[in-house]
């Protein structure tokens, strides 16, 4: 598969403060690519080191392929990026700051193209507005299309649903699925909305303390451990004697709303619902559940 | 790099802030004219009336190249608040608005930026001076005549109104480059900051600090006052000197120039090495 960003061994310190100890990535074309990290971290500077905005003190960034400090600019051209807050031009119009960035980039957009890249985000019909009435979400919105500008290979995405209600953190989702599945484009997307990742994301790395804890595909990743399950049946505590009983390796614990719950092998699942019904007890609900959220709070 | 600069510009001129310096020199302008309009022949006689008792004065002393050289004495001290308060956000306005994260990951060299910044921030230096000629002498025209103009310095001077307008002209150029090393000063400072207020202090507190070293005779000051661009900010006076001293205006000028070039290349060392993380 064809590299679109390899970083080796990214370090930064500021002062005392180790920001990033060593980080490794690699991330493929066509993934969506969630980076997770507890506050503090290290994701923005190392965010902020892959698009040259922070230099590393230690380590190299490549860009399809080719090594960011030897080329810059060009391969910036294929790269687009929203840091943190989307933060704009307030006196100016939604138009206006498009048009500004994209004559940054070296572009002249027409105006046709511009109002395509609005409509993209569903800003078109407040195309004239000035940046400083527009809402987080707005904004957001916003940034997202000012990455999309120079029609680059690769966007990055740093907080991207930050500040958003649940419309706004859907609306980018949404978009984020698209610009993969029918733009073609790379996205890496860093957030700390961790069930937002585990909805789009199909590699991510887990960075702790300015190191990568785990970098892998999400599914398998998250498979690989023990899920939680939640049974819900007709007779609860014949139900919990039963297989405490048949799987006393396993902690069965009832909790408050009269489930059952444990965590145990994605493989003892069909067993258990078997013991379950041969014994005629109804089985109501059974939930097997990996969050993304438990995986994380496991691994940092 | 043209682009660049259109770009600057554009953004410049859209915002409430650039327009300060100008509607200030504006209004100050105005009411020195009007208030020399109305009182300007009282304050004439008592500033030559020791010398009324020794020469024949004829005419009206009171004219636009007096009243204008009366302005650029009182304005020459303001003019460089208003100049860095607009050099002084160049950079730092934009690390302070965190609009550097969408600039700098766009594929834009630094260098070039920042150059389309520093010729933003000379031309607008440059636009004040320029107002401040129109205002003073081309308004000036509407309150007063022009005439022969009388300079109390440390000689009297008193020049024919044909020998006035390019001593005028060489003032407010050799005016333009002095407020370039005010804006580079305030640019070198806003290279450093996060926000827009840390680079119009520290270049006003960097002109108050060395305009006294220039204006005291001490031993150590005198050896370091000739590199002192704030002992050349006045030297626009030296074109109503007569005979006008050129190497005095050259030396001037050129370390004036060094000044500028330097604190361009001190900014750019400083923004291409910058970490941003506003």
């Amino acid at each position: 598969m064809d590299k679109v960003l390899e970083a080796n061994g990214l370090a930064k310190h500021f002062g005392q403060i180790t920001a990033v100890e060593h980080i490794d990535l690699t991330v493929y074309k066509g993934d969506i690519y969630g980076f997770l990290g507890p506050n503090g971290s290290g994701k923005s500077t190392t965010i902020r080191m892959i698009l040259n905005l922070i230099s590393p003190d230690q380590g190299e960034v490549f860009l399809f392929g080719e090594k960011l400090n030897a080329n810059r600019r060009g391969v910036l051209k294929r790269v687009g990026a929203l840091i943190e807050r989307p933060d704009f031009y307030n006196y100016l119009t939604a138009y206006q700051n498009l048009d500004l960035l994209a004559r940054y980039s070296g572009l002249r957009l027409d105006r046709s193209e511009i109002m395509e890249k609005l409509e993209l985000v569903d800003l078109h019909k407040r195309f004239d507005s000035k940046v400083r009435t527009f809402s987080q979400g707005m904004k957001q919105r916003l940034g997202i299309a000012q990455t999309l500008l120079h029609d680059p290979d690769l966007i990055i995405l740093d907080e991207p649903v930050n500040g958003l209600d649940p419309q706004g953190i859907k609306d980018i989702r949404n978009l984020i699925i698209k610009l993969n599945s029918d733009f073609g484009k790379t996205l890496i997307v860093s957030s700390h909305i961790l069930r937002e990742m585990e909805l789009i994301a199909n590699r991510m790395v887990v960075i702790s303390k300015g190191k990568v804890v785990v970098e892998g595909e999400v599914r398998p990743l998250l498979d690989s451990g023990k899920q939680k399950l939640i049974l819900v049946t007709d007779r609860t505590q014949l139900a919990l004697a039963l297989l405490k009983e048949q799987f006393p390796q396993f902690d069965f614990q009832q909790n408050k709303l009269d489930e059952l719950e444990a965590e145990l092998l994605i493989s003892e699942i069909p067993k258990i619902n078997k013991v379950l019904v041969d014994a005629g007890i109804g089985v109501k609900q059974l939930i097997s559940r990996n969050s993304l959220e438990d995986y994380f709070l496991q691994v940092t | 790099m043209g682009t660049l600069i259109r770009l600057e510009f554009q953004k410049l001129f859209r915002r409430g802030m650039t327009y300060i310096g100008f509607i200030a020199i504006l209004l100050i302008v105005l009411i020195i004219q009007i208030g020399m309009f109305v009182e300007g022949q009282k304050l004439l006689d008592f500033l030559i009336k020791s010398l009324s008792d020794v020469f024949l004065l004829e005419g009206k002393l009171i004219n636009n190249y007096t009243v204008s050289y009366i302005i650029l004495n009182s304005l020459w001290i303001h003019i460089p608040i208003l100049v860095a308060i607009v050099a002084g956000d160049m950079v730092s306005g934009e690390a302070g608005r965190g609009t550097f994260r969408l600039l700098l990951v766009r594929p834009v060299s630094r260098t070039k930026l920042l150059t389309a910044k520093y010729i933003a921030a000379q031309a607008y230096a440059a636009m004040l001076v320029v107002f401040l000629m129109i205002m003073s002498l081309g308004v000036g025209r509407l309150f007063f005549d022009n005439g022969d103009m009388i300079v109390l310095m440390n000689t009297i001077n008193i020049f024919d109104e044909s020998d006035v307008m390019w001593r005028f002209l060489a003032a407010f150029a050799y005016g333009a480059i002095s407020m370039w090393v005010v804006s580079g000063l305030a640019f070198t400072f806003s290279s450093i900051a996060s926000n827009s207020l840390g680079p119009v202090v520290g270049s006003m507190s960097v002109l108050i600090v060395f305009t006294i070293m220039s204006n005291f005779s001490i031993g150590i000051f005198n050896v370091i006052k000739p590199f002192l661009f704030t002992t050349y900010l006045n030297g626009w006076q030296l074109f109503f000197d007569d005979p006008v001293e050129w190497d005095k205006v050259i030396g001037a000028t050129l370390i004036m120039m060094f000044h500028i070039t330097a604190l361009y290349f001190l900014s750019l060392w400083i923004f291409t090495k910058k970490d941003i993380t506003t």
